[in-house]
């Protein structure tokens, strides 16, 4: 089954501007482990050293709100994931 | 300046209006000066600090009201109509710096100019109508008592071309401490009550109307790459900003324990969902609306389509009108917000200001602090809109109860005093915060309260950008971490508020440096760019501390900095570490930890040697 993860700029930044990165699970939690398997310097970006998700941190499925309990959001084939930094304003 | 010398993106003029002496006049910054300050907000700042000494009120005609455009306004660079608004503001009585979106930096620009200093007292009320390379200060006595929607369509009526007019409502004709200045329908300089220094002037409108032309900038073929690029990079930031605007925020921010309910009494709002994108863009109808030269096109006039207030008709609230007027004040209906949330800006009262000010009268009454009587009889329960409306009406005019209330949370909760006084939400340099529940937000709540504007100045959750050489948060509730992080990140936010583009739209510091670069034909650093932010925060401290600043004046209310009881963050306390913290924070800013005043080598090292000597008199 395979989801695609799209990244914050500032996320790519950290791993050679590699944007949308392949993945396969069931949920979003799952999926977000295999891209920290594969890029480990994301997992301070993404997570607290509790483990919990960062609070500037958001989780769209197909653009749409993932929450709440993103980690255990499902997902299905051809589901995108956007893992996104929230800025202050509005 | 000779014009043929001036770098590019600039006009080279800045227009000088003096109302008591009815005289306008033109200056024209070197070269030197727009390096160092740029424009924007930073290049307010040098002027504020220059020529408003320390004995001037925010009231008294030698105040200064500035707007101030940047190099990149007006070009191909999306949201570049927005512009900075510096005065001495009267919530702090110290500096103060907003910004507003929509067109007039661009149209200022086509006009001819790259700012406008105002100074003096109207004898009568006027407005100022910039055009072709000149300016004319005209009667506005047919504009009083009009809201700011009104202002400006009667204004524009008037127009050769396109303009943008931007202007103040009743509130601020009436001094209300947290008047704002609204425009282009919908748009507002809200922050620190500048509405009431225009106001105090008896100036009713600035209006810039477009000429034909475009703006020379150094490099236009690299301007229009970088344009491009800023563009998809913001799509990939915010993909969802175009389909839900900054309302896509309100449930995300409520899960995260960022909403701010009732009055900071909660966390727990279970209508959250009603005021996300998934309701407010699928039940009502929606027509979009733009900015200069944007193409997220995310913000909407709206209309309700249920409820009591079906029909209604005006600006879609973005995400801090939306708290301010549902959740801060227990109101659940949406067409409701939309209602309130219009109005103040048409009314010129500060949304965020009115959340808390309508909040705190809210929880003192279901609290019997406050009676019926002393709110000359309005019942003020939770989310009853229709008072609140009352209420914003009667603050506005001054009327009854409302002229106490117009001073602001601070000062009504301080002259009503009791119990009631430790409910209200605030800092202590008289402001109120922005529209999220800082106690689950600990870096905003220490930019709130450190910032020399009456609002954010570092803008928290850019943390990690690699090219300030930052690494991430481990623990967003680590005072120390948070205040360390915080001074480190501090000047590119003001720096984007000099350059001046829309922070929304705009995600990449560094293409933003190249942008600046490209317009102007200097070569940047990053290092300088950042510089230029923090060159002028130092600036508007020592403004502030020269107009009364002092350390115990950077902290929360008592209830701005209370304990959650519920939600997400409940029992997470800031205030045990505030003093260590703000010691931290001034360390790390280059301040003395005991006067919250800039070192000597801090001001050396940001080229502003020059004020060392000011250091000992203030």
């Amino acid at each position: 089954m395979s989801v695609t993860i799209h990244l914050h700029p500032l996320l790519y930044n950290q791993i050679d501007n590699r944007e949308i990165i392949d993945t396969t699970g069931s949920t979003v939690g799952e999926c977000i482990e295999q891209l920290i398997t594969r890029y480990p310097i994301l997992h301070d970006y993404i997570f607290y050293k509790d483990g919990n998700l960062q609070t500037f941190v958001e989780i769209y499925v197909n653009l749409k709100t993932a929450g709440p309990n993103e980690l255990e959001w499902p997902v299905k084939d051809g589901d995108k994931i956007y893992v996104m930094m929230t800025v202050a304003g509005g | 300046m000779a014009a043929q010398n001036k770098p590019g993106g600039y006009t080279g003029k800045i227009l000088r209006v003096d109302l008591t002496n009815e005289k306008i006049s033109e200056e024209h910054p070197d070269n030197d000066t727009l390096r160092k300050y740029v424009g924007g907000t930073a290049l307010g700042a040098k002027y504020l600090y220059e020529e408003v000494p320390r004995d001037v009120e925010w009231s008294d005609p030698e105040n200064r009201i500035m707007f101030f455009t940047g190099p990149l306004s007006g070009t191909k660079i999306g949201g570049t109509g927005i512009f900075s608004v510096i005065s001495k503001g009267p919530c702090t009585n110290m500096a103060g710096a907003s910004q507003a979106n929509g067109f007039f930096a661009a149209y200022l620009k086509f006009a001819g100019f790259d700012g406008i200093i105002v100074q003096g007292q109207a004898k009568k009320w006027s407005y100022i109508y910039i055009h072709d390379g000149t300016a004319e200060i005209r009667s506005a006595e047919h504009l009083v008592g009009k809201n700011t929607w009104e202002t400006e369509d009667i204004i524009k009526e008037g127009l050769k071309r396109q303009g943008s007019v931007y202007s103040i409502g009743p509130a601020g004709e009436n001094l209300v401490r947290f008047a704002s200045i609204a425009g282009d329908h919908g748009h507002v300089a809200a922050h620190n009550g500048l509405g009431a220094v225009m106001g105090s002037k008896r100036l009713k409108a600035v209006v810039a109307e477009r000429a034909p032309g475009f703006i020379n900038v150094a490099d236009p073929d690299r301007l229009s790459e970088l344009s491009k690029s800023i563009y998809e990079i913001g799509q990939k930031a915010m993909p969802t900003l175009s389909s839900g605007g900054t309302a896509d925020g309100y449930p995300i921010l409520y899960r995260a324990g960022q909403l701010p309910v009732k009055n900071y009494t909660t966390n727990i709002f279970p209508d959250f969902e009603k005021f996300g994108p998934n309701y407010l863009r699928t039940r009502f109808i929606n027509t979009p609306t733009s900015c200069w030269s944007c193409r997220f096109g995310h913000c909407r006039v709206t209309e309700v389509t249920e409820g009591p207030y079906k029909g209604y008709k005006g600006e879609e609230p973005e995400y801090e009108g939306l708290a301010a007027m549902s959740s801060v004040i227990g109101q659940t209906d949406p067409g409701a917000t939309v209602m309130l949330g219009d109005m103040t800006d048409k009314l010129g009262i500060d949304v965020n200001e009115s959340g808390y000010m309508l909040g705190w009268i809210m929880e003192c009454f279901e609290k019997g602090l406050m009676k019926k009587e002393d709110l000359d009889g309005l019942d003020m329960r939770w989310g009853n809109a229709e008072a609140a409306l009352s209420m914003l009406k009667k603050i506005t005019y001054r009327e009854g109860c409302g002229n106490l209330f117009a001073e602001g949370v601070k000062r009504a909760a301080e002259r009503f005093g009791g119990e009631a006084a430790k409910c209200a939400v605030y800092t202590m340099k008289g402001a109120t915060p922005r529209g999220h529940d800082h106690r689950g937000r600990w870096a905003e709540m220490i930019d709130t309260c450190m910032s020399n504007t009456g609002t954010i100045e570092t803008g928290p959750g850019v943390a990690i950008i690699k090219e300030l050489g930052q690494s991430p948060f481990k623990d967003p509730f680590d005072a120390m971490e948070v205040s360390t992080m915080n001074a480190k990140v501090s000047g590119r936010r003001i720096f984007e508020d000099s350059i001046i583009i829309c922070f929304l739209t705009s995600q990449d510091f560094r293409l933003e440096v190249e942008a600046l670069n490209a317009a102007t034909g200097f070569d940047y650093s990053i290092e300088e760019a950042l510089n230029v932010g923090k060159r002028a925060i130092n600036l508007l401290r020592m403004f502030n501390l020269r107009h009364g600043l002092a350390k115990s004046m950077e902290a929360p209310s008592e209830r701005y900095g209370s304990v959650p009881v519920d939600g997400p963050h409940a029992g997470k306390s800031i205030m045990p570490h505030w003093d260590a913290l703000r010691s931290n924070y001034y360390m790390n800013m280059g301040w003395d930890p005991e006067t919250c005043k800039p070192l000597p080598e801090t001001l050396e090292k940001l080229s502003l040697g020059h004020l060392i000597p000011d250091l000992n008199r203030i």
